[in-house]
């Protein structure tokens, strides 16, 4: 029998978290013979192959992947070696650190068939099992309440049909393929819903700051995205900032320089960007002083994405803050 | 003889838990076997060197870690320099840790020394406890890279972690005291059952065990349950109440506790995400039936229903049951022989064998 639908899965070196999604995908409600799984990676050393060829579901049948080069391709190829390798009509794409609760498959082939011909987006949730590290003050997660413009790959699902018609996602960007190909599907008037019944988990990754600073250069490719779907302006804040904590930064770095002749206005500049940026603990003098603590972490990394995104906008240029 | 370094962040007498008296157990038993053993533990007061049980114990100071835990960081980090440092003073043939963190400075001191590292990994790794803390994950996959050697508690552990960490690892089943844990003595005239479980403790399910034996006293109005008594009295109110026949006994020392399982009639541990379950293996060196959850390696030890009885469902009927039954057990005159018997199964000399086997495998006999 013909897999209904298929799971695609890019991974770039992350084994361990692979090995665990791997797991839940097998641990899926729908039956085994409904659905495949194909993964696509580009994953250095031995162990992402070895986990491949040797897990349950690749003995049973149910999982296949393909090798690319070791390396950092961008995410669009590795997806689309993966769906090319698929053969279910109906493709569920997630990420290599998401853990699909178990009727996660059954509730995405369901909503494939209640809207024919649509792209269906997922929704995603900080894994219930993580959730203690999101007190770790930088941290990498997801939350997803669908639809949402952006399109995520963590869960959506897409008829092949739409994939092959468009060509699949722009193998040139590191970030933003996702959204642009929802984009192109949407202005060739392909239906875009979302179910939030098709709910899968992410994972939480505490990352040191420097590290995460560093990650953030991928972000350049982002004007790249206003560019060709102008019309996607309208999903950022004012049209020009890729965040509403981009917006209030400049307001309050103002804030900050007329800190010594005003100290009320410059509280009233730096608070919409306090409200918005700092993360929110719960209410209580401790939480608040722990809230206020992130305020340099935060300003980091909002002062960085907005140069990344500057040296976008001129690369590219379109303008994107 | 070999010269064996076990690490572990907290020994007796500070912490008595399982993984110290894995300690205790395999040192001793390495020790009568002409090994040279030192264990390498932490305290929080100041750096103590001494010989007890024929093993040298170094107690290296362990910094507050207070603000780390706070944060959500793996436990027991602040000694690891002190750790390491004591390893690399040392003359050893092979650093055994005992906790993952432990396991980090004994694969740096491999890497250094060219000497063998073993990870003996004292719970059942999964998913979910793996990302409970932050750099758990690093930690466990950092300590097991730089192991020659990694060893499971039981087949259950040994199976998790080959599905969760994709390693294998061997598996060795902990050391059981059956030389202390004897029969002996009289049993309560009236059905007591005994569980050591920490109280306070989530994961050991207390507080089920309590609801299913308010349960079994609707069948056996004389029966008692004896709890370990905690160290913080508004644990024990929170938990124990005033349920009636429940009374909280001493049993932290290692002789009161067999005398408390030789008068018991059933040992119960209704815990889930055991490795083992030692506690269980001790009370059937006693002679004592046990009850235990159909969960983690517990299953291993009670095999048949000659020696105990295990629930399915972590519900109080379900648990009340077994309870029931193995009281019944208590009474057949065959129970105790069978109950040894299984015990001496996971003696001290098996398990320090398989040790010795392994520290010649990989390199390590002195």
């Amino acid at each position: 029998m013909a897999p209904e639908i298929a799971v695609v899965v890019a991974s770039h070196d992350r084994p361990l978290r692979l090995r665990w999604l791997l797991e839940a995908l097998a641990d899926q409600t729908l039956a085994r013979d409904r659905f495949e799984v194909v993964v696509a990676h580009d994953s250095s050393g031995a162990e992402t192959d070895q986990l491949l060829e040797v897990h349950a579901l690749a003995r049973a049948g149910t999982l296949r992947h393909v090798r690319r080069a070791p390396g950092l391709s961008p995410p669009g190829a590795n997806r689309n070696a993966a769906w090319r390798a698929a053969r279910a009509p109906i493709v569920a794409f997630t990420d290599d650190d998401c853990r699909p609760p178990r009727e996660w498959l059954a509730n995405a082939l369901r909503a494939a068939q209640r809207h024919p011909g649509a792209i269906v987006q997922g929704a995603t949730q900080p894994d219930p099992d993580e959730h203690r590290l999101l007190y770790a003050p930088v941290h990498h997660k997801q939350n997803i309440a669908p639809p949402t413009a952006w399109a995520q790959t963590c869960n959506i699902v897409y008829p092949r049909a739409v994939l092959e018609r468009l060509n699949g996602f722009d193998e040139r960007r590191l970030v933003g393929e996702d959204a642009a190909l929802a984009a192109a599907a949407r202005a060739h008037g392909i239906d875009y819903v979302g179910e939030p019944d098709v709910l899968t988990y992410h994972a939480v990754v505490p990352v040191p700051l420097p590290r995460f600073l560093r990650s953030l250069q991928r972000w350049e490719d982002l004007p790249l995205l206003v560019k060709e779907h102008p019309e996607m302006r309208r999903h950022f804040p004012l049209g020009l900032f890729w965040k509403w904590t981009h917006a209030w930064l400049p307001l309050a770095l103002l804030g900050a320089a007329l800190a010594r002749r005003t100290s009320f206005l410059s509280l009233l500049l730096a608070l919409p960007w306090a409200k918005t940026s700092l993360p929110w603990y719960g209410p209580g003098k401790r939480n608040l002083v722990f809230r206020l603590r992130q305020a340099p972490r935060r300003l980091a990394i909002d002062a960085t994405e907005m140069a990344v995104l500057a040296r976008g906008s001129l690369r590219h240029r379109a303008p994107l803050l | 003889m070999t010269r064996v370094a076990l690490l572990t962040p907290t020994y007796w007498p500070e912490v008595r838990r399982g993984t110290e008296r894995f300690a205790h157990e395999v040192g001793v038993g390495l020790t009568e076997r002409g090994d040279d053993v030192t264990i390498v533990t932490s305290h929080k007061s100041r750096p103590a060197t001494a010989t007890e049980d024929g093993m040298r114990v170094i107690r290296n100071w362990r910094p507050p870690d207070g603000r780390l835990r706070r944060r959500m960081f793996e436990d027991y980090l602040t000694h690891l320099p002190f750790a390491y440092l004591s390893l690399r003073r040392g003359d050893y043939d092979v650093a055994n840790a005992l906790f993952p963190s432990d396991g980090v400075a004994a694969a740096r001191w491999s890497r250094e020394t060219g000497k063998p590292a073993v990870l003996s990994y004292m719970g059942i790794p999964d998913r979910r406890g793996l990302v409970d803390r932050r750099w758990r994950i690093r930690i466990t996959q950092d300590a097991i890279a730089g192991a020659r050697a990694v060893v499971a508690l039981s087949k259950a552990a040994q199976d998790a972690f080959a599905r969760w960490l994709g390693v294998q690892a061997r598996q060795i089943y902990p050391p059981v005291d059956v030389e202390t844990f004897t029969p002996g003595g009289q049993r309560a005239p009236e059905p007591t059952i005994i569980c050591a479980g920490e109280l306070g403790e989530p994961r050991k399910r207390v507080p089920l065990l309590i609801e299913a034996f308010a349960r079994v006293r609707r069948e056996r109005p004389t029966a008692r349950l004896l709890l370990d008594r905690p160290r913080d009295a508004a644990v024990a109110a929170r938990v124990v109440g005033d349920a009636p026949g429940v009374d909280l006994v001493d049993i932290d020392d290692r002789i009161a506790l067999r005398d408390a399982y030789r008068r018991t009639w059933v040992s119960a541990l209704p815990s889930f995400g055991e490795a083992f379950g030692l506690v269980l293996a001790e009370a059937m060196g006693c002679g004592t039936p046990v009850v235990c959850a159909r969960e983690g390696g517990m299953p291993e030890i009670v095999d048949s229903e000659a020696v105990g009885r295990i629930f399915d469902e972590a519900e109080p009927p379900a648990v009340a049951r077994a309870l029931l039954e193995a009281l019944e057990l208590a009474e057949d005159p065959a129970t105790p022989a069978a109950c040894r018997a299984r015990a001496e199964h996971f003696s001290r000399a098996r398990c320090v064998d398989q040790y010795q086997s392994l520290y010649q495998e990989i390199g390590a006999a002195g």
